[in-house]
């Protein structure tokens, strides 16, 4: 799609959701100088603003029908639930709630908040992260990829010991190297960005080049280049993991909460009637 | 047998491949090589063919004799055909008002899915996947005592006397303007009788237009007179000639290929080392003005590891327009020579305009072109870098590629469940692929200008939409061949055992259990309102369908 398009039309749904906004502010605030109760309807809006953030989710299950572009949705559901945050705190006040009942909805509510910006923030970046490696591999596929990685490192340190009738390699690779080719590893360290795998690999190897055969070096060269194929298949990893399981996070919370708004939503009409 | 064994693996030479090593018809009898022999059309052939490529040989691997009976077609519509045909006992005929319809002929027309449809589709999810209904899918040939849908004519007494048709009989030659430009056939033709014809595949055809200049004339004349009046005035600079002067610029127009026709098999072998055959050199002298009819060529600047690709030229593109108005225009001026080359990207089919040609009859009325050398100069390699990608991996044939901005895609896959969610739970593309930079190009039919995967289908259960123009496959029709997923460079188009609603998968009824195979493909999610599900499903405007021509400039926004 068309950057400047795209720009546009995220632009034009922030600005939509800033306007009403302030329209639903700016009506509650007249409400406050009329001398009514404004929870009513800043619970109202509120409830507006919960509701378009949660059927994103449903957009996905309407794969047949032409409901709109999935990144409309998408936007609208950032920005109706960063609007959401805002209408809690006109709604709550600012303040941390007493109630059991209170303090339930807020945390699950400060949660979905917390998860939905951490998730945000994680879409922004991982996928530059893997891009970087230079190389696309699909997640499902990495225990396989490592499985053939293991194997092919495995053939390379055998093939040196055989040409150079040393033991070094093999030694250094039942005591350093198969854990590093076992599974996937530096998890946290790929997930932040860190140099600390590419460091540790290249530790290796500079450990095992000062004193391998200069005839069998191949050998050498070709379980660093496994080993640095390696690093970007953990990059991957790491990354696409995050990503996966972020969503196991927030999407329960926030049918947890909409659960609790529901209840929330019958408490205040019985009691208040 | 164990020294036979020992002195063939210990041998580091092979006979040379040859070209004849593979004809046209393996089982070719001698009796259908003397008939082929006696007739006319080819004793009448008076040139001297090299001893490398005799007459009897071109005969014997590149012809065959084709009987076809009543109703049978010959050349379907809008199908990729590698032959022509002569005709030697029988009729023919092409039915012009009305056409006949694609369903007729084996293909189909995507359907707008009703409402009700995509509800039941929600509401009855079936999770076996590739389920079809026995019922809907039993050809013909299965249900009564006609041919295999696709392969005849049904019905063919109604359709002679409700259709107007052309007839063509005895000594007839056709099909060869499809088989010598790598174009979709534009008239479908079956047999109104039992008919025996000489088919010709094109290899063998072009070494006899090479040589014998009666069949030369003949084929020249054929195109002359029928299509390429259309395609001149179809060319940005030639669409305003006066008559008489188009007249001048068709008599004089020269036509050449370059390249192999079955490209795409050297293509999948080799990739990128792919062999490319040089049509115009850097710093050669311009000697004409090529139009590319079809195929494509690589443009490129420099030479050997210098070589730079700088755009890619397609059907309708011209090369050598500037050299040439420029050396028309300052005829004082010495050493024009072309200042990039030209490599064809698989088989191009050019027409060369003559620069005498051009001089009198073209330059005198045209304005000057637009330089764009000087700004093609300015360009660095990093710049042009994402062309050659696109270029050597034959990207550029796609019209609808799937391309993905990886700094983008959360790699969510809601496209590719979109996808299987759309076509009965088998998702038709695989999000897998070579990336180049922050691009990558996903397993996924890029629906080709030049789709060598409809080359050989039996039944023409692969076709273009006659409305969209994406490449669409017929399943009902479909025979399960894997003639083009063979063909396919790409490996875009998948064979799938289908299922009944029991998830058992349905076999051939032959009693050795052989599966009922169907290819499967991108349909550009044919009959859904919005368009591809894929690209619609992408939370983050990810994934979308381009064609290269338009992509380079917005990848380097």
């Amino acid at each position: 799609m068309n950057e400047q398009a795209r720009k546009k039309r995220i632009i034009f749904i922030a600005m939509f959701f800033l306007l009403a906004l302030l329209g639903a502010w700016w009506w509650i605030q007249q409400q406050s100088l009329e001398l009514v109760d404004t929870v009513w309807t800043s619970g109202w809006v509120l409830l507006a603003s919960i509701f378009l953030p949660s059927i994103f989710n449903l957009r996905k299950r309407l794969a047949a029908f032409n409901v709109g572009k999935a990144s409309t949705w998408y936007a609208i559901h950032v920005v109706s639930g960063f609007v959401a945050i805002f209408f809690y705190i006109l709604h709550a006040g600012f303040k941390i709630p007493t109630g059991a009942y209170e303090i339930l909805l807020f945390t699950l509510f400060a949660l979905v908040s917390v998860t939905g910006i951490a998730g945000y923030v994680v879409q922004a970046i991982l996928p530059r992260r893997m891009t970087e490696t230079g190389e696309e591999i699909v997640y499902e596929k990495i225990p396989e990829e490592i499985y053939e990685i293991r194997n092919s490192a495995k053939s390379a340190m055998l093939a040196y010991t055989e040409s150079s009738g040393s033991n070094l390699l093999s030694k250094h690779y039942d005591s350093a190297l198969r854990w590093f080719f076992e599974q996937p590893r530096f998890y946290i360290n790929h997930v932040l960005g860190g140099a600390k795998a590419p460091a540790w690999v290249r530790s290796q190897f500079e450990a095992i080049r000062r004193f391998a055969s200069p005839d069998s070096m191949e050998h050498v060269d070709e379980i660093e280049r496994l080993a640095l194929h390696k690093l970007n298949v953990d990059t991957h990893f790491a990354c696409q993991d995050v990503m996966k399981r972020w969503l196991l996070v927030h999407l329960p919370l926030a049918v947890a909460f909409l659960v609790t708004v529901v209840w929330h939503i019958i408490l205040v009409h019985v009691y208040a009637s | 047998m164990s020294e036979e064994v020992n002195s063939l693996s210990a041998s580091t030479t092979l006979e040379r491949p040859k070209r004849w090593d593979s004809a046209f018809d393996p089982d070719l009898v001698e009796k259908d090589f003397e008939t082929i022999m006696s007739r006319k059309e080819i004793t009448e052939i008076d040139a001297s063919f090299p001893p490398s490529l005799p007459l009897d040989g071109i005969v014997r691997n590149d012809m065959r004799l084709t009987r076809l009976e009543r109703g049978d077609i010959m050349v379907r519509e809008g199908d990729y055909g590698n032959s022509a045909f002569i005709l030697i006992e029988g009729k023919v005929h092409i039915a012009t008002n009305p056409q006949i319809s694609v369903e007729q002929l084996g293909g189909s027309s995507a359907k707008v899915q009703s409402i009700f449809s995509r509800i039941q589709g929600l509401l009855k999810k079936n999770w076996v996947p590739e389920v079809r209904m026995i019922a809907d899918n039993k050809q013909l040939s299965q249900t009564s005592s006609e041919r295999p849908a696709g392969t005849s004519i049904p019905n063919i007494d109604n359709v002679m006397e409700t259709h107007e048709m052309i007839t063509l009989g005895e000594g007839e030659v056709f099909g060869e303007l499809a088989a010598l430009g790598r174009t979709p056939r534009t008239a479908t033709i079956f047999a109104s009788t039992d008919v025996v014809a000489i088919e010709i595949r094109w290899q063998g055809l072009r070494d006899i237009m090479k040589y014998d200049t009666g069949w030369r004339k003949r084929i020249d004349k054929n195109y002359r007179e029928t299509a390429l009046a259309n395609h001149l005035s179809n060319t940005e600079i030639l669409k305003d000639l006066s008559k008489e002067a188009a007249e001048h610029v068709s008599q004089g127009a020269l036509f050449e290929t370059y390249g192999a026709f079955d490209w795409h098999h050297d293509f999948k072998n080799k990739k990128s080392a792919a062999a490319e055959v040089i049509i115009a050199k850097e710093g050669d002298y311009p000697d004409g003005l090529l139009l590319i009819r079809a195929g494509f060529a690589r443009l490129a600047k420099g030479s050997d590891y210098e070589r730079r690709t700088i755009s890619y030229l397609g059907a309708g593109d011209t090369f050598g327009l500037n050299e040439l108005y420029s050396a028309w225009k300052n005829p004082g001026q010495k050493d024009f020579q072309l200042s990039n080359s030209l490599t064809a990207l698989g088989y191009v089919d050019i027409i060369r305009i003559p620069v005498e040609v051009l001089e009198e009859h073209v330059f005198p009325n045209m304005p000057e072109p637009e330089d764009l050398s000087s700004a093609l100069d300015e360009r660095t390699a990093a710049d042009d870098h994402l062309m050659e990608w696109a270029v050597d991996n034959r990207f550029i044939n796609g019209s609808q590629t799937m391309v993905i901005d990886l700094d983008r895609c959360n790699r969510c896959d809601d496209c590719v469940r979109a996808c299987g969610n759309t076509h009965g739970g088998n998702p038709r593309f695989r999000r897998e692929g070579d990336p180049f930079e922050k691009w990558m190009v996903a397993n996924a039919c890029m629906h080709c200008k030049d789709p060598v995967c409809m080359i050989g289908c039996p039944t023409g259960a692969i076709n273009r939409d006659q409305y969209s123009g994406s490449v669409i496959i017929n399943d009902t029709t479909c025979i399960g061949c894997a003639t083009c997923a063979n063909s396919c460079p790409f490996e875009n188009i998948n064979m799938v055992s289908i299922r009944n609603l029991e998830g058992s998968i349905i076999t051939d009824g032959s009693g050795n259990g052989t599966p009922i195979m169907k290819a499967t493909k991108c349909d550009l999610c044919a009959g859904r309102p919005g368009g591809p599900a894929c690209v619609q499903a992408c939370p983050k405007d990810a994934l979308q369908r381009v064609d290269f021509r338009d992509f380079q400039a917005q990848a380097r926004l």
